[in-house]
């Protein structure tokens, strides 16, 4: 009797366990199908997997117990925070993430945290990004749990684009991430005697490599040598130069440290790109059964792809940008709001609309920088540190012929300029969608889209005038005469802004050849009139630079944009007319 | 009141527990039970003990095991570590820590139901019934849940010693794999390459430093002058114990009060400028030397004169004397570079009389000029009491040398000041430099002879804790380099620099020639040696590993020590649970041995004094004084009862099972020994006292 007792206890028990699994699958479900639900969207959505498990049998376990561990462990970790102390940091992050999965707060926080507060903790820049990339993983253990959150993704994106893209150290963190999101290669393992340590290592160094790059360890099993694991990239430019029979160069393939391994870190981001530079096909699979829509926005829709938003921008030859991954992540968010009717806990409706437009403009200022680096590497100079410091030191070299072990550097340049007129256009539609349904801040959103239009077509006759180096003949011809147009129409729009933009009442009353302060003059005359009234404007400057009145500080940058358009013309002119002299 | 009135001689005062302890156990068991004491036989306890062994195995006691186990499975998996060492040490914080737990529990619960439940169904009546006594009865039960928790420790034990076994096994392949990986920071190889040179499971014994100085040269061998850097980076710290009598000047009338006459502070302090450009850092040039035409800055001293700010601290380092009290808040001048022409400064009769009553204080000296390097030989400080008409002055020294022992006052030297750089929130803050001219930070080691050299080496860690100034390049990586040189003292030979690139708040290991440092008086000189990074250290920032020990070891002292705060368990339990209900045992038991814990978690509100600031509190400056006193006294003697309370309870703190094993350094022998003299003092009158209670208690008819 008493056997039986027991085992029907245990039955019970069983069942009790099998149905709050049930219970709990079907509230999870009822859940999302209200969110696709909500978008008009079909209604099946099932993420049926295992992968909240931990939270849910540590919730089991604990019981009534759950609440004061989660206090010992927010006090605990906040004050190892506090300490430097990070040893079993993560740790005490990560239970509290699986004690508290349901609340979205708390992940805000602790991707934040994360990304910031720790990551500033480290000496090492490698150090500070793993850390980051933690952080990234974090949200990415809570997206699993609660996929197409708008919390969540959001997180995901202000991290990718404020810290990775666009934070003091934004240098290394871009170059790590596109590295990074591209296709693996195996590395080159060089072994060496280690009497040759310094001669390879100042070989490397005028290669490009960074002092991290550049870490012998004594060779196992082979007293008195060294090995050094390089890129293949790196590799390449050295194998040459650094010879001998004792100097060997093996290729090793790439084995990452399994994610289940007891002391597994992120240290590296996961393969986003093919051998071409094309998204990975599981990252622009749609979600089964996934698709949000709205009438009010009638070219949007949602998939839950992980990457769907950059799927129009393939390929990918130089690496995916943390700021098209913040695009990326800000886009979903964004469309989570218009057609899922989710709300951010702690951002305004407002900012979650705004912020794919800016994500984009970034992205397009970021790829004008790097055009710009690529030119002046074509030139074999010293890239300026501040972007506004690149326009000029090309602008008027003359190119007679290419130089073919340098091509490289024009081909991403022009690439980069291309891509920079394809982001502005995305990111004026994005601008003129958002004003549409949010006018607070109109203004300045209309300054971001002249802005973009006008770096737009300098870019595309930065464009034309390289691909015009590299044409012949008519061809040629053709496209520097093409460039002189869009360096006009660049100044044109530059002259534009800074007579709307950077001039007060009275200066533009002293300037416009009506003298009356009428802004709307301004779009009425012609790109002479423009560039004679913006002239006058600053030779104001030139005669009174501490004048607050005149905003010389601001309108400097566009009066550098100015001088390249002219310097440039003036070369094509050169160019064409020496031409025409030799035929 | 009662407590008020209630004064305990000093000597009980401070010992009290061992005075409770020795008069209970006296007066139970020589007094009240001395003819049970007589009769006391181990062969009687021993079969009592196994009746409680088997009915622990009838309960399935030891179930909780595999419990325990598959717990501390699931939970490793869960952690996130920072390198193969971190997760040793958590997988290890883990295991002993649910042991502990598990061995405390299921103590507690089956000591305090026992009793009462045996009693409650009359099992009691087979053994009272037997020739045995009721001293035999309780010591039987100790020893018998003694024995399960000696074997769920045991079977923990084995447990946790396979598991980190297996667990370091593969993380060891781990970090081969690591050590060749292409994305491998930096800092990390030396770290790894001595995990895979000592494994991850060896215990160290880290030798401390026994002083730390930051100076801004090397000291030379028979030169007495120690330099520090000014523009506040370094500072100068001289200590004083002045009796409150030696503050009256000689002849003044009897009821004069200490300091009253004020006092005169003897500097003798000297100044270098001749390596001011390299203060300044590479980066920046002096004015004068980038503009050689341009016009001295008027806030450039004149050549002969540099400042110093001086304060008196207490005991913690925290402002005694209030600045304006000092030569009227001004910064003093030195004039002589020398150093050998004092300066007197006097100290206002207001600052004379907060030094009189607080005899122990320090005089702490900073450099203020920016581009001079300050320095101090023998008793920089002297203070003066100055003298009546008629009268000599006393002069007051610093404290003495220690090493100087049974010399006059006069001929004592005196003991070097404490040479230190400012401080930031984690240390002493070390500016890195490119230069040669940086702070030195000299981490003083005597009387540590490494036990166990490896490979002509011994190893040091090294923690601190790395800030940037953020001007450096921020798309490269820059790691932060400092270079370290060991001095032996005997042999006055310097190794040669060792190049360490350590990680913030991380620990980095280097090693260094035994030669150097196998006298054990030695010297290691550490320098920050790139610009815009500083590194924050303390004393016990580096320690000399000078011997390692079996993991094994390590865990069974761990386990041994558990073992003995589970028998206290026991015995308070079983104490417990001859007076009360089983469930009332519980909550008793655990309020008895977290007591102590609880009181000292209070802190500052039962410390003296606590009587006044609530009085403070609650009514005002204004308050009524009648009313302030009732509720300060009341408030005093509660927090005195609370403290004497406190006292007289177990100090469970004392059972540091974890700690040591957890960070992989050695379990001193001394913790063991305290827990015993813990057990010996509280378990020895509890089990007499359970026997009081027992002996009353009618469990039969």
């Amino acid at each position: 009797m008493r056997n039986a007792t027991r085992a029907g206890l245990v039955v019970l028990l069983i069942v009790a366990f099998a149905l709050t699994a049930f219970t709990r699958q079907f509230a999870s479900h009822a859940r999302l199908t209200t969110l696709a639900g909500a978008g008009g969207g079909n209604a099946a959505l099932a993420t049926s997997n295992l992968s909240r498990m931990n939270s849910f049998a540590l919730a089991l376990l604990l019981g009534g117990l759950r609440g004061p561990l989660v206090m010992m462990l927010w006090t605990s970790s906040e004050s190892q925070k506090t300490d430097r102390n990070l040893e079993d940091f993560d740790t005490k992050v990560e239970w509290i993430r699986m004690l508290q999965p349901e609340f979205d707060s708390v992940h805000i926080f602790q991707v934040w945290n994360k990304a910031y507060n720790i990551s500033v903790q480290m000496a090492s820049l490698p150090n500070k990004y793993r850390v980051i990339l933690e952080a990234l993983d974090y949200a990415n253990s809570v997206d699993r749990e609660r996929p197409h959150n708008i919390n969540i993704l959001s997180a995901y994106a202000n991290v990718y684009m404020d810290k990775l893209g666009n934070s003091t150290e934004k240098d290394f963190y871009r170059a790590q991430v596109r590295e990074e999101s591209r296709a693996r290669r195996p590395a080159i393992v060089i072994m060496l005697p280690s009497s040759r340590e310094s001669e390879l290592a100042s070989y490397l160094r005028s290669a490009g490599a960074t002092a991290d790059q550049v870490l012998f360890r004594p060779a196992p099993r082979e007293p008195g040598k060294s090995v050094l694991v390089v890129k293949q990239e790196l590799a390449a430019k050295v194998r040459s130069s650094f010879t001998g029979a004792d100097v060997t160069y093996t290729e090793r393939a790439y084995t990452p440290v399994p994610r289940n391994a007891p002391n597994w870190r992120r240290t590296e981001l996961e393969p986003m790109l093919d051998d071409k530079g094309m998204l990975l096909p599981e990252l622009l699979q749609p979600r089964p059964g996934m698709l949000l829509k709205t009438d009010r926005y009638p070219g949007d829709f949602y998939n839950g792809a992980e990457l769907q938003f950059l799927e129009e921008f393939q390929p990918f030859p130089y690496g995916v940008s943390p700021l098209a991954l913040g695009y990326n992540y800000h886009k979903r968010s964004q469309q989570l709001l218009r057609a899922g009717n989710q709300r951010h806990q702690q951002l305004s409706n407002l900012v979650i609309d705004s912020r794919p437009a800016i994500a984009l403009k970034l992205w397009a200022e970021e790829e004008w920088e790097r055009a710009r680096r690529a030119e002046i590497g074509y030139f074999d100079q010293r890239a300026p540190k501040e972007r506004i410091d690149m326009e000029m030191p090309t602008a008027s070299i003359p190119v007679s012929a290419i130089n073919p072990s340098r091509r490289m550097y024009l081909d991403e340049a022009i690439y980069s300029y291309d891509r920079m007129g394809q982001l502005a256009e995305a990111a004026r539609k994005e601008y003129v969608t958002h004003i549409r349904g949010y006018r607070t801040n109109e203004m300045t959103y209309v300054g971001h889209i002249a802005l973009l239009e006008a770096s737009a077509t300098l870019c595309r006759a930065d464009s034309q005038f390289l691909k015009g180096l590299l044409a012949a003949g008519e061809e040629r011809t053709r496209l520097f005469r093409e460039a002189q147009q869009s360096y006009a129409e660049a100044r044109a729009a530059f002259d534009a802004i800074i007579l709307r933009a950077y001039t007060t009442d009275e200066v533009l009353a002293a300037v416009l050849p009506s003298k009356k302060p009428d802004r709307a003059e301004i779009g009425r005359m012609n790109p002479e009139q423009l560039a004679r009234t913006a002239d006058a404007v600053f030779r104001l400057m030139q005669q009174d630079p501490n004048n607050n009145a005149l905003h010389t500080e601001d309108a400097l940058e566009f009066f550098t944009y100015i001088a390249r358009t002219q310097a440039r013309y003036v070369l094509i002119e050169s160019t064409l007319t020496d031409a025409a002299r030799v035929n | 009141m009662i407590l008020a009135a209630f004064e305990l001689p000093k000597i009980v005062d401070d010992h009290l527990a061992l005075w409770v302890a020795g008069f209970i156990t006296a007066a139970c068991l020589l007094i009240y039970g001395f003819r049970d004491t007589l009769r006391f036989s181990l062969t009687r306890a021993w079969a009592i003990s196994s009746v409680c062994w088997q009915e622990s195995i009838r309960r399935r006691v030891l179930w909780i095991i595999p419990l325990a186990i598959l717990g501390v499975v699931v939970v490793s998996q869960l952690q996130k570590a920072v390198d193969p060492q971190d997760v040793v040490r958590q997988t290890v914080k883990f295991c002993v820590f649910t042991t502990g737990l598990i061995v405390v529990v299921t103590a507690i619960i089956m000591a305090c139901t026992s009793l009462p439940k045996e009693i409650e169904s009359r099992v009691i009546f087979t053994v009272v019934t037997k020739p045995t006594t009721r001293l035999e009865i309780i010591v039987g039960k100790v020893i018998g849940f003694a024995r399960v928790s000696g074997v769920i420790l045991l079977l923990m034990g084995l447990f946790t010693w396979g598991y980190l076994h297996v667990r370091a096994w593969n993380l060891n392949r781990g970090i081969a794999d690591s050590l060749t990986s292409p994305t491998i920071e930096a800092s990390m190889i030396p770290t790894l390459r001595h995990y895979q040179e000592f494994g991850l499971l060896t215990n160290r014994h880290l030798e401390p430093v026994d002083d730390l100085q930051v100076y801004s040269r090397v000291p030379e061998r028979n030169d007495p002058r120690r330099y520090m850097f000014g523009g506040v980076e370094g500072e100068m710290l001289v200590p004083f114990y002045t009796a409150p009598e030696s503050l009256i000047p000689i002849g003044a009338p009897p009821d004069t009060p200490p300091g009253a006459g004020g006092l005169l502070l003897e500097l003798r302090l000297g100044f270098d400028v001749t390596r001011s450009t390299d203060v300044l850092g590479e980066r920046e040039l002096p004015p004068l030397i980038a503009n050689p035409d341009a016009p001295p800055p008027s806030t450039q001293p004149a050549a002969s004169l540099r400042k110093v700010s001086v304060m008196f601290l207490d005991n913690n380092l925290n402002t005694l004397v209030d600045a304006r009290h000092f030569n009227r808040g001004e910064p003093i001048d030195l004039t002589d570079p020398t150093g050998q022409r004092p300066v007197y400064v006097p100290l206002a009769t207001e600052g004379a009389s907060i030094i009189a009553m607080q005899p122990t204080f320090w005089v702490r000296i900073t450099g203020l000029d920016r581009d001079t390097e300050y320095f101090a030989a023998e008793e920089p400080v002297r203070m003066i009491v100055p003298a009546l008409q008629g009268q000599r002055p006393i002069v007051l020294r610093s404290i003495p040398d220690p090493r100087d022992t049974g010399k006059s006052y006069q001929e004592t030297r005196r003991r070097p000041p404490t040479f230190r750089s400012a401080d930031s929130r984690f240390g002493q803050r070390l500016r890195g430099s490119a230069t040669e001219r940086t702070s030195i930070a000299l981490f003083r080691f005597r009387d540590a002879k490494p036990e166990e050299i490896s490979d002509g080496k011994v190893t040091f860690e090294l923690r601190g804790v790395i800030e940037r100034s953020g001007a450096e390049a921020e798309n490269i990586d820059v790691p932060t380099e400092l270079h370290i040189e060991v001095a032996a003292r005997d042999s006055d030979t310097v190794s040669e620099r060792i190049v360490v690139n350590p990680e913030s708040a991380r620990t980095s290991y280097f090693s260094v020639p035994a030669s150097f440092v196998e006298s054990g008086n030695f010297d290691v000189r550490l320098t920050v040696r790139t610009s815009g990074h500083y590194l924050s250290i303390q004393p016990s920032s580096m320690r000399m590993i000078s011997k390692r020990e079996p993991f094994a070891l390590n865990l069974l002292k761990s386990l041994f020590v558990l073992w003995l705060l589970s028998l206290l368990v026991v015995i308070v339990a079983t104490f417990c649970s001859t007076f009360v209900s089983w469930p009332i045992a519980i909550v008793l038991t655990l309020l008895l041995l977290t007591g102590r814990w609880i009181v000292s978690q209070l802190g500052d509100a039962t410390a003296p004094g606590i009587g006044p600031q609530i009085a403070q509190e609650m009514f005002g400056a204004q308050g009524d004084p009648n009313a302030m006193k009732l509720v300060s006294t009341s408030m005093e003697q509660l927090a005195r009862g609370l403290n004497l309370f406190a006292g007289i309870l177990p100090d469970i703190s004392t059972f540091a099972a974890v700690d040591t094993i957890e960070r992989g350094v050695v379990m001193p022998w001394s913790v063991i020994l305290q827990s015993l003299t813990v057990l010996g003092l509280f378990g020895l009158p509890m089990i007499a006292l359970a026997y009081l209670f027992f002996s009353f208690k009618e469990v039969a008819p």
